[in-house]
């Protein structure tokens, strides 16, 4: 597969934005691709014991990706609100897939891997954290939205009212409602579960 | 529940989150009125809030960790590294990916380590590592990972550094504990298989640094294997933990790493220099978590388990598994002293404390999971009745100090001496059954020929199946194996990894079995080992102590001794084992070995006459060979060596007989010849295996050709990788053509005294 252009994938990024959902079908595999290869360099390079933060990591995959000087971007929210989007995307799609694979039964574990055994569990977590958000979407989207740029972008909370653009003390408290709220029906769910 | 119901919801929690927690009841009687649903939505956020701190932010990142690892997007399947094939990715971390990979050059199946690139960059780091691997791969162990080969590839594959290892199939603890807490008597097994392969490594100077669930696989049958040993060397830099930058990144995503800093120690974690005692403390962790379902030090945060590790004690085992004893808790507590001086200060210490633990705890195998894992039986009065009694059937049938190579002796025949009547009652023969199988197995086990080995082990397997406490059966079946792997099927390293399982078991039901001490002895000598011939004399001469009619031991010791260039001791040896078994004929061979290495040609020859190829036609061949040619029967030797080729067009796997054609060539004057021949010999050796003899036949061909410098470099090679035959060296008139240089002079210099040190030991 040839290597795409950072334009074509502007463009899919700015069609995407326009409403065309067809876009992020196309753009998912290409972001999944590079933080894929930027993923498996940050765990490479962090020494042991730290940690693959996702802020750096979704950072450095658009920063990579996209044609920042050709393209007039609103502003630096605006790219964030869009990565937050693609990357939760990308993530649940991915944790979904393995949440089947693991239930089509279990394969035998020859494994001398670290990863698999960190994210056990984490897939089934993220696919309920994404069930819980498409829920809380409908009760109040604005929280919705900041559990999403928090999580999967990595903004801070500085950062979340600013691509949001209403005041720290409103993110602040949307922050800790959905969170609250999003730790109780996960926390329901393993309840269910056992 | 709708966007209003929701917003109201909101209101009373952030009013409520606002007021003292004392002051949010009346708070919520007097908002809520009658609306108790209203209520207790509220609460239950609160509640929650509590709880919730951080709680997401890891699970993100451990599947982004995951995505990451995944096999989709690696490219290195299919792709060959050397004479390795990589088949699919079975795993992958921050240590690199781990492939299951085919060595095509033997056909066995390994596991292949990728380096991650940010690792090897640096030349310093990659250096230290190797040497740390290399160190590592020398420990031999059953319950450590075997590492085959570490190495690299070439730049145009990329350059990446790569270790090939045993391939095992099984589950992590990890894994294992998923499955919910492991059953107590299983727990400490397995604690003492690890604590066994930690005692080896510590004793060679190697701290593992990186004990957790992950690093230690269990196998369907229940052995246990450590991996990584001294890999963790290769992450580590110099600052420690607690630097401000660390501190900054753990406090962002509480979550993800904690499984790796919970197992650290405290030292470790203060960044400060770790010894051997850092390994015990993270071993005492692993297994109250087995044991508790939960780790001893545990936080919120990175930062959090940290400061427990620090500062806490672990809240005691008992809380979480009532059937613990305090013995039990005791022997956990302190591997989890916060002083390395307070805990055991060697692996094997613990190894007892486990071994000995009130019976009170040794549970019942759990029906839960699916892992089995041997238990030694306690040793029972019963047996010693039912062993005499299943004596007193085959008495009359066994004879034979000697019977071990008598071609004509029938397995009915077989009856034992009264010495062997001694240990064989020792070692508790519980039916008659098992007790027969033993006997006819032992018969065969002896027998150099693939069939009859393949019998024996069938017959061996069997009696230690019908009696698991047959120590004398195990050390049999132990030796058939060493012989399948040593002799029949090298390439296939699961016959060693079975023998060395035997000979534990074996060695844990009757220390003094001798025969279990003569095949460790073997498994140990070794050239993935590096021939520690000391280990494996003290081995040998261990088992003759228990047993002085065992020729194969004396074979073997006689073998070590000749490497080492301690001639008359060997010589002594095997004119014992001769004269108690004229039938020996692997002792015979040895005499004409023997006397080729002292000089003595024409003697040599006439021993060499006397035993018959069929023992083991390379080594004889190769060494009639070389008598040959040092008597000037130039003919009679090249016949010997095409002769043999004809047979093994392939050679020996160490090239030993393309070796002697690079000598004759040389000896011929032919030295394009010759130095074709050793490119060959290299290329059939590839300096891996029981090389060093092919080695020493290099350094003689240049030393003929007088090439003074590649002689000498190859001698050195011989003598480092297991061959410090100086006395041999000293007198072998190929040599002399290079004897005045004053380099070979300053080898042999250092090699004489390496000599004496050797001699002073026996």
């Amino acid at each position: 597969m040839a290597i795409p252009s950072t334009r074509d994938i502007t463009q899919l990024l700015i069609a995407w934005n326009n409403g065309d959902a067809a876009a992020l079908e196309q753009l998912a595999p290409l972001v999944q691709a590079e933080l894929h290869r930027l993923a498996k360099r940050y765990m490479a390079g962090e020494r042991r014991g730290h940690i693959l933060q996702t802020t750096a990591l979704v950072n450095e995959a658009f920063l990579r990706l996209i044609d920042w000087q050709n393209v007039e971007w609103q502003n630096r929210s605006h790219f964030f609100g869009l990565a937050a989007q693609i990357m939760r995307r990308i993530l649940v799609d991915f944790a979904r897939a393995r949440c089947r694979e693991k239930r089509g039964g279990d394969a035998p574990l020859v494994s001398l891997s670290e990863a698999a055994d960190v994210a056990h569990g984490q897939n089934a977590d993220l696919v309920a954290l994404d069930d819980a958000l498409q829920a809380l979407e409908k009760l109040d989207l604005r929280q919705a939205r900041v559990v999403e740029l928090r999580f999967f972008a990595g903004l801070s909370l500085e950062e979340t009212a600013e691509v949001l653009k209403v005041s720290l003390s409103t993110v602040r408290r949307d922050w800790s409602l959905a969170e609250a709220w999003l730790y109780r029906e996960l926390s329901k769910g393993l309840m269910r579960d056992k | 529940m709708n966007p209003d119901r929701w917003r109201q919801i909101g209101q009373l929690y952030h009013t409520a989150l606002e007021l003292e927690s004392a002051a949010r009841a009346a708070f919520l009687e007097a908002t809520c009125g009658d609306d108790s649903e209203l209520r207790r939505e509220v609460e239950s956020l609160l509640h929650a809030h509590e709880q919730a701190d951080g709680f997401i932010a890891g699970k993100v990142a451990g599947v982004v960790a995951e995505m990451a690892a995944q096999q989709r997007n690696t490219s290195f399947v299919g792709r060959s590294l050397g004479h390795y094939q990589t088949l699919s990715l079975i795993g992958a971390g921050g240590m690199g990916e781990v492939y299951l990979a085919e060595d095509t050059r033997l056909g066995r199946k390994v596991a292949l380590k990728l380096l991650p690139a940010a690792f090897t960059q640096d030349r310093e780091r990659v250096r230290r590592f190797k040497q740390e691997a290399r160190a590592a791969s020398s420990l031999n162990h059953p319950n450590i990972l075997t590492i085959h080969e570490i190495g690299e590839a070439s730049a145009a594959d990329g350059g990446a550094h790569y270790i090939i290892s045993e391939f095992v199939e099984g589950a992590t603890l990890r894994s294992m504990a998923r499955g919910g807490r492991l059953d107590i008597g299983k727990a400490t097994v397995i604690a003492q298989q690890v604590a066994g392969a930690l005692s080896v490594a510590h004793e060679a100077g190697i701290v593992h640094r990186d004990i957790k669930p992950e690093n230690v696989m269990v196998r369907p049958d229940g052995l246990v294997k450590v991996l990584d040993f001294g890999l963790a060397k290769l992450t580590e830099t110099p600052a420690p933990l607690a630097d401000s930058e660390a501190s900054t990144n753990m406090s962002t995503a509480p979550g993800l790493v904690m499984g790796t800093v919970s197992y650290m120690s405290p030292e470790q974690a203060r960044g400060q220099k770790v010894d051997h005692r850092a390994d015990i403390f993270s071993l005492g962790v692993v297994l109250y978590e087995m044991l508790a379902g939960r780790r001893p030090f545990e936080g919120a945060t990175m930062s959090d388990v940290i400061a427990a590790l620090l500062t806490a004690e672990p809240p005691p085992l008992r809380q979480y598994r009532a059937e613990a004893t305090a013995e039990l808790e005791q022997v956990i507590g302190k591997c989890l002293a916060k002083a390395r001086e307070a805990r055991y200060q060697s692996a094997a210490e613990l190894i007892v404390e486990l071994k000995t633990l009130p019976p009170g705890i040794q549970t019942k195998e759990a029906t839960t999971s699916r892992v089995e894992v041997p238990m030694p039986r306690p040793i029972s009065w019963r047996w010693l009745s039912i062993a005499a009694t299943a004596l007193l059937l085959v008495v009359g049938l066994v004879s034979l100090l000697s019977w071990r190579r008598l071609p004509a002796a029938q397995p009915d025949q077989i009856k034992p001496t009264s010495q062997e009547q001694a240990r064989t009652a020792n070692a508790r023969p519980s039916n008659p059954k098992a007790y027969d199988d033993y006997l006819r197995g032992r018969f065969y086990a002896n027998r150099q020929k693939k069939a009859d080995n393949e019998t024996a082990i069938m017959m061996l397997e069997r009696s230690v199946a019908l009696d698991p406490d047959f120590a004398a059966a195990h050390a049999e079946l132990a030796q058939a194996y060493v012989w399948r792997f040593f002799l029949f099927t090298p390439g296939e390293k699961q016959w060693e990894e079975k023998a060395f399982v035997e000979v534990e078991k074996a060695l844990a039901l009757d220390k003094d079995s001798a025969v279990a001490h003569q095949a460790l002895g073997r498994l140990l000598w070794t050239p993935a080992n590096h021939f520690p011939h000391e280990k494996a004399i003290k081995e040998y001469r261990r088992a003759l102590a228990l047993d002085p009619s065992l020729g194969e031991a004396q074979n073997q010791l006689a073998l070590v001794y000749n490497h080492i260039g301690a001639f008359d001791h060997a010589l002594q040896e095997l004119q014992n084992a001769v004269t108690a078994n004229p039938t020996n004929n692997l002792a015979q061979f040895r005499i004409g070995e023997t006397l080729l290495f002292q000089g003595k040609y024409e003697q040599a020859l006439t021993a060499l006459r006397k035993s018959p190829r069929e023992v083991n036609p390379p080594l004889v061949g190769s060494t009639m060979a070389m008598a040959l040619l040092h008597l000037g029967r130039r003919d009679e030797a090249v016949a010997i060596v095409e002769e043999f080729l004809k047979d093994y067009p392939g050679d020996t796997d160490v090239g030993l007989f393309t070796s002697i054609q690079a000598l004759i060539a040389a000896l011929d004057g032919r030295e394009n010849k010759a130095e074709d021949k050793i490119r060959s010999a290299m290329e059939r050796g590839k300096g891996f295996g029981h090389f060093h003899h092919t080695a020493y036949n290099i350094a003689c061909a240049y030393a003929v050709m007088k090439k003074a410098e590649e002689a000498i470099r190859w001698l050195q090679a011989a003598a480092d990788n297991g061959f410090p035959c100086y006395p041999l060296f000293e007198n072998d008139p190929y040599l002399d053509h290079i004897g005045k240089d004053p380099r070979f002079i300053a080898l042999m210099a250092k090699l004489k005294e390496q000599s004496e040190r050797y001699r002073a030991t026996l």
